[in-house]
């Protein structure tokens, strides 16, 4: 049986490594911690890997990864896990759709990002929320579709959705503030 | 939900490709109708491509996959006994990928404490799991009367649900986990800020009582009857051990 779920394991998660390690960069915020989750998560994997039958190996291990990075954002950080609903009525009109757009600058052209911007960006991706970070770099970084995030982060579609769209905002309000 | 949140949100998804083919359609129409419209979505565009670019950026360390292989391939040729002697060659080997693993990365068992079998990996994830969740149970209830019953039907095993908050130590809920892949029972204790998940699973036989600590988790396991109980806290073991007997007290019946 291990030598089974060793093959198994180089086949599925070891391709996959990097890529869960920026997730798991993404969720804790820094490289030390991210190391941490992912041997972790790794481990899971490993345990599990027998469980996981067919279908979509980066999903299922992205999932692992993200579980563990909450468990790990929740004994160390329990503050940072919060939800949307959770937020205070301010921070929510923060990431609220809608005003921000009017500042935004005029021209398209101005808001194809460059390069010299990705500092910004990044912090700004960063500073957001949790869970709507998650969705910004399941969709932008990753890849997946709005169903695989859902199934990832265990909300509805329609949440990650409006989670996506709001994030983007956001990162859009913060730039264009920063820009001026 | 405003107008403005709506279009914001059909144009994020537009943009992701994620629309229907009715919603596509019509999104197309307002584009071509509305030049600030399509401003939003060029600015949405831009900024996708920006944040790929800024997100694929963070250096994976080269080490990382060296530290895993080790990780998981120390785990696997040779068993070692456990100290009980009685654990199946698997179980052998996951510990001793734990306690290696452990001494290369850092993660797992501090000090002299066994560490735990795989029953007590299950148990201790769900426990965890539970702690993540907004909620650590499935049904909230301070009455062992509502959440005894509630495990009916969700799985074989309906464990006693004594209230113990005259002793500091409150009912709270009622969750399911799932060990060695069946739906198990757990009863969830509070004790000040501290949950206490208590799970309980056939007994396997062969397993003494016995604690173990993880990450600063304590597991007190103990059998009673043809059951086997784990309690599983953060809560220091001098406190956890209390409740492990007042919770024993309490559900001992003669026979």
């Amino acid at each position: 049986m291990t030598t089974l779920a060793r093959a198994r394991f180089s086949q599925l998660v070891l391709p996959r490594l990097d890529e869960g390690y920026r997730l798991a960069h993404w969720l804790t915020g820094n490289a030390t911690d991210a190391e941490d989750v992912m041997q972790e998560a790794c481990l899971r994997a490993y345990r599990a890997i027998e469980t996981f039958a067919e279908g979509n190996a980066r999903a299922w291990f992205l999932t692992i990864v993200r579980n563990t990075g909450y468990s790990w954002l929740q004994r160390h950080r329990p503050r940072a896990v919060i939800f949307a609903e959770d937020l205070a009525p301010e921070a929510r009109a923060a990431l609220d759709a809608g005003s921000g757009l009017a500042e935004a600058p005029e021209t398209p052209e101005a808001t194809l990002i460059a390069r010299d911007e990705a500092g910004r960006l990044g912090r700004a991706s960063a500073a957001l929320p949790v869970p709507f970070r998650e969705a910004l770099v399941l969709r932008e970084y990753h890849g997946l579709g709005y169903r695989e995030i859902a199934e990832v982060t265990g909300v509805p579609i329609g949440t990650v959705m409006s989670r996506l769209a709001r994030a983007r905002q956001h990162l859009l309000e913060r730039l264009a503030k920063d820009g001026r | 939900m405003t107008g403005d949140d709506e279009t914001l949100l059909l144009l994020s998804a537009y943009a992701d490709g994620e629309l229907s083919p009715g919603e596509v359609l019509a999104m197309e129409c307002r584009l071509a109708a509305e030049p600030d419209l399509r401003a939003r979505a060029a600015r949405l565009r831009g900024l996708s491509g920006a944040v790929r670019a800024t997100l694929a950026e963070v250096p994976a360390p080269e080490t990382l996959r060296g530290r895993i292989v080790r990780q998981i391939g120390f785990a696997d040729p040779e068993p070692r006994r456990s100290r009980l002697g009685a654990r199946p060659a698997l179980a052998a080997t996951l510990v001793a990928g734990i306690a290696i693993g452990a001494s290369l990365g850092g993660i797992v068992p501090l000090g002299t404490a066994e560490a735990p079998s795989p029953v007590g990996e299950a148990v201790l994830a769900g426990h965890l799991r539970g702690l993540a969740a907004p909620q650590p149970f499935d049904i909230a209830s301070a009455d062992g009367h509502v959440v005894k019953p509630w495990f009916n039907g969700r799985t074989t095993i309906a464990p006693d649900a004594p209230d113990l908050s005259d002793r500091g130590y409150p009912l709270v809920g009622g969750r399911i986990d799932i060990v060695d892949g069946q739906p198990v029972p757990t009863l969830v204790y509070r004790h000040d800020r501290h949950v206490i998940s208590v799970t309980v699973v056939p007994a396997t036989g062969g397993a003494q009582a016995g604690e173990a600590r993880r990450d600063g988790t304590f597991l007190e396991r103990w059998e009673a009857g043809d059951l086997t109980y784990w309690a599983v806290s953060d809560l220091n073991a001098r406190d956890l051990r209390g409740f492990v007997e007042l919770y024993r007290a309490r559900t001992a019946r003669p026979r």
